[in-house]
């Protein structure tokens, strides 16, 4: 019977002891929606800044009596020695939990940037509460200031983030990465890292004169350091040729009048990279396959010829050609680094060349010929063959 | 080990509560087993006096019938529990005026006159014999007229059974939209014939037993000789048999009486007052019992399954009763979970939550001034005082107190910052998911171990929860009703009984009885049944098909 007990008690308190213990109720949660990193004043400090949510203002509606004037979201931040230390020092003057786990994105001021980002991206590594799927952007300027920016349309610039990173897809004119694909390229010596850039910038046609964030182009790394950027037009070509989906649109010179455009927008790519060796010489060549749908001809040409088609399959590949030649350019000549990772599929197909090249692979890349082909076919021409006006 | 320290508790209070007063009359009611009637008439009359003392419904009228020699005669019912028009008509006519039958023959015997009596008088059908007292008081309390005849020590009992009893009606616990609308009611033999209205096989076989020392309730066991397990009949019998109290109200008294887990929360018996669910069990090779004065009937062996199976999935027609059958599987688990799930994922896990919701929920608990477990509480708490109230009540004010409570005191909390508005929602939820489960008992062990679950979720998160979900499954993996395991057909798993526990299978494809239960004639139906166009039938003659009972 005393055994019994035991056995019971033992079973009980194994069971019971372990599990979850950290319980917070939900309303004593400060959720932070936006992380921003910078270099503080003091040197060797790290300033953080945190956009917390204020949930009755961010709820809205559902609350009852006047609206509050309290903005939705504080934005408020703190320096320390480190990540961590910053963070704990946020605690002497937020008076709730600081809950992590639903950062939308992590942005990352130019200044520090330059001075290389694996020290501060550390901690989030560490933490087992932030997802690997938020987004790290680097804006040109102040991390706090975009913080601070003050969203057109949604609560929380927290949410304009998060909605910016996610419709990427319809110009395909910024580049984008989470946490997860930063540590990988950061890992690998094939490749070096890019990811998002933000720009504050006026709007032309606001009178409010306040700064709207905007995400366009493509920060570049070397290794952890920020060295400098890649336009929209660049960009595009970069996407194109690291083979993510891009869905941009190509306008290009009507070949019947030369003169109008036609919008021609990308709906299938593919991109194949193969890394050959021509007496005992590396090469590397791209196969890029493009499909396009006519969305918008500005001028009144009979397009539905197949001989006009085929002017403009090649119109297109031209315009595909000049951007990602621009990407590959820029990246061999200005920064000299591979951010295609061309090194990577050269690791995979002759792993033992690689071991001999690796450690000189920054020197070889500026000089590695990329011979580039493209094929561009146009599909459909939209709900009319002909324009609707004849002249 | 609980069994052991409760079992001796008992005893112990028995025992002390045992008096030892022992009076005449006791002494008598004691003994009534082993006493007979006598030929002496006056002496009978005078034993059954003592007996059922001087209750005014004891109805003993004495007679004198034949013309050539005088015979004593004693007619003997409970007024309330005959038909008197019956007894005045068909007995008393008889007994006063058909008196040539009588005096044809001279020089009679009490015991011939009671044969004749018997035979050629009483134009009723069923007619007995009696010869002990205690046979003689079960019969007139049980209604029937006892005619007792100077110098014979057998008696006549006739059955005139016949007293006010409840019309049949639609059964209030369990209404179908689609269905057959009548529902047992207190009256016993009223139930079997609802049962033989259905069950129309000569094997139906129906058993009877007097169970309660004092109230000797009729207790009848109803199964199908050759499809129920002769092992499972034979086991209800045995536990019907040891059953000794003093008295049975209602069926719950024997289902706690018989059953498998007395310990248990969960119903090892499946109790219904629709005689199409019953008849259905027993079709699958169940035993039905029925206990007269109530209109629950019981089912054994019973699996946890019945909780998810409604009458209707049966009638309705098969994708209808399979889809609303996984609604009442939501439905189930919610009721048991919903709010353990709330208070874990709040308290714990808010990183499960969209970000939308978290703030949502954060704004609607700012300013409560409790934690989410005691806020859970204190609501379900406070609907299971409605419900009960609501049932409580007098009817008519019953759905008044419900809205006022439901709505107006839901509402009134959320203003008042008392709770948050989404734990109104989950409480509420919950407490309508609770009764989308087939079967009132089930509904309440389910809100019961649902404290239980919401207190392990406050302490140890979603991992108290599944702590919690193991041990009730573990709980029910180890129960067992009438042999049959509690959780077939998931241990031990039996592919083929899951066409009645997720799905309804349609009838064509019901081919076999349950494995556990029917096994005794595993085979239901034939296998080509599906309805086909009568051009793909000619391939196929009816008569050639293999049927089980060629």
């Amino acid at each position: 019977m005393k055994k019994r007990i035991a056995v019971f008690l033992i079973l009980v308190l194994l069971l019971t002891n372990s599990g979850c213990w950290s319980r917070v109720e939900i309303e004593d949660l400060a959720v932070v929606l936006l992380i921003g990193l910078d270099k503080a004043k003091e040197e060797g400090k790290v300033r953080l800044t945190v956009q917390l949510a204020r949930p009755a203002e961010m709820v809205g509606g559902t609350a009852e009596g006047g609206r509050s004037t309290k903005k939705a979201v504080w934005v408020t931040g703190s320096t320390g020695d480190s990540v961590y230390d910053a963070q704990q020092n946020l605690s002497m003057h937020v008076s709730r939990e600081i809950f992590w786990a639903h950062t939308r994105a992590i942005i990352i001021g130019e200044e520090l940037a330059r001075e290389g980002i694996a020290p501060v991206i550390d901690f989030f590594d560490r933490r087992r509460d932030f997802r690997r799927r938020i987004g790290i952007a680097v804006v040109k300027g102040e991390a706090r200031e975009l913080l601070e920016a003050e969203p057109g349309l949604e609560k929380a610039s927290g949410q304009v983030y998060s909605g910016l990173l996610v419709r990427q897809f319809r110009h395909s004119k910024a580049t984008i990465s989470d946490l997860r694909d930063i540590y990988e390229m950061l890992t690998s010596k094939g490749i070096h890292p890019t990811t998002s850039r933000f720009e504050l910038v006026k709007l032309k046609d606001e009178k409010n004169t306040k700064k709207q964030p905007k995400l366009t182009g493509t920060a570049v790394f070397r290794d952890d350091k920020l060295i400098g950027w890649l336009d929209e037009a660049e960009t595009r070509g970069f996407l194109l040729l690291i083979g993510k989906k891009v869905t941009g649109v190509f306008p290009v010179k009507c070949p019947v009048c030369e003169e109008k455009n036609v919008s021609i927008v990308l709906t299938r790519s593919s991109t194949s990279i193969k890394p050959q060796l021509v007496n005992g010489e590396l090469i590397i060549t791209v196969q890029i396959k493009a499909e396009g749908d006519v969305r918008e001809q500005m001028c009144q040409d009979d397009l539905s010829r197949p001989e006009i088609i085929e002017m403009l399959n090649q119109r297109l590949a031209q315009a595909i050609k000049a951007e990602v030649i621009a990407a590959l350019n820029k990246a061999q000549r200005n920064y000299q680094v591979d951010i295609f990772g061309f090194g990577e599929v050269v690791r995979r197909k002759f792993p033992k060349l690689w071991q001999k090249i690796e450690y000189k692979w920054d020197e070889e890349f500026p000089e590695l010929p990329v011979k580039i082909s493209i094929e561009a076919k146009i599909r459909r021409l939209g709900m009319i063959l002909e324009p609707t006006t004849k002249p | 080990m609980i069994r052991k320290v409760f079992g001796k508790l008992i005893s112990r209070l028995v025992k002390k509560e045992s008096s030892k007063g022992c009076d005449d009359e006791a002494h008598l009611l004691e003994n009534i087993e082993n006493l007979d009637l006598t030929a002496d008439l006056k002496a009978n009359l005078h034993r059954i006096k003592q007996i059922l003392g001087d209750s005014p419904d004891v109805v003993i009228r004495t007679c004198r019938i034949g013309w050539k020699q005088e015979i004593c005669v004693a007619v003997i019912h409970i007024d309330g529990l005959v038909d008197k028009s019956l007894i005045n008509e068909d007995v008393m006519k008889a007994l006063m005026l058909e008196v040539q039958m009588i005096d044809r023959k001279e020089n009679l015997k009490g015991k011939h006159i009671l044969e004749i009596i018997r035979d050629s008088m009483l134009p009723i059908s069923d007619v007995k014999n009696v010869k002990s007292l205690a046979d003689f008081f079960d019969s007139i309390l049980s209604g029937d007229t006892a005619i007792l005849v100077d110098g014979s020590d057998v008696g006549l009992v006739v059955s005139t059974r016949g007293w006010k009893s409840r019309n049949i009606e639609e059964p209030a616990s369990e209404s179908v939209v689609r269905g057959p609308r009548d529902g047992f009611t207190e009256n016993l033999r009223d139930n079997t014939a609802l049962l033989r209205r259905r069950i129309k096989t000569p094997h139906l076989r129906v058993e009877a037993y007097k169970i309660g020392k004092l109230s000797r309730t009729d207790v009848e066991i109803v199964y199908i000789k050759g499809i129920a397990n002769e092992k499972v009949v034979e086991e209800v019998r045995r536990r019907l048999r040891r059953i000794d109290v003093d008295h049975i109200l209602e069926s719950g008294y024997i289902e706690e009486l018989i059953e498998d887990a007395p310990l248990s929360l969960f119903s090892t018996i499946y109790r219904t007052e629709r005689p199409d669910k019953l008849a259905g069990g027993i079709f699958e090779g169940r035993v039905g019992i029925l206990v007269d004065n109530t209109p629950f009937a019981l089912l054994v062996p019973s699996i946890f399954a019945e909780w998810i199976q409604a009458a209707e999935d049966y009638y309705e027609r098969y994708p209808i009763g399979s889809l609303i059958r996984l609604l009442r599987i939501g439905a189930l688990l919610s009721s048991l979970l919903l709010p353990s799930f709330y208070v874990a994922i709040t308290t714990y896990h808010q990183e499960m939550l969209p970000t939308v919701l978290l703030l949502s929920i954060s704004a609607a608990r700012e300013g409560v001034p409790f934690p989410a477990i005691v806020e859970a509480f204190i609501m379900e708490v406070s609907f299971e005082v409605l419900r009960e109230a609501g049932i409580r009540l007098p009817r008519p004010i019953g759905p008044a107190i419900s809205i006022i409570g439901g709505v107006i005191i839901g509402d009134a909390a959320v203003r008042a910052g008392l709770v948050g508005a989404p734990m109104v929602v989950v409480v509420a939820f919950t407490g309508i998911a609770s009764y989308a489960i087939s079967g009132y008992t089930a509904s309440i062990t389910m809100r019961f171990l649902r404290f239980g679950v919401m207190i392990l979720s406050a302490v140890l998160g979603l991992y108290g929860v599944m702590l919690a979900v193991i041990a009730i499954t573990a709980h029910m993996v180890s129960l067992r009703s009438f042999g049959v395991p509690y959780l077939s057909p998931f241990a031990p798993f039996t592919l083929r009984d899951l066409k009645d526990v997720f799905l309804r299978a349609p009838w064509w494809a019901m081919f076999k009885r349950p494995r556990l239960i029917g096994h005794n004639e595993p085979i239901r139906q034939d296998y080509f049944l599906m309805p086909r166009h009568s051009a793909d039938e000619e391939d196929e003659p009816v008569h050639e098909r293999q049927g089980y009972d060629d």
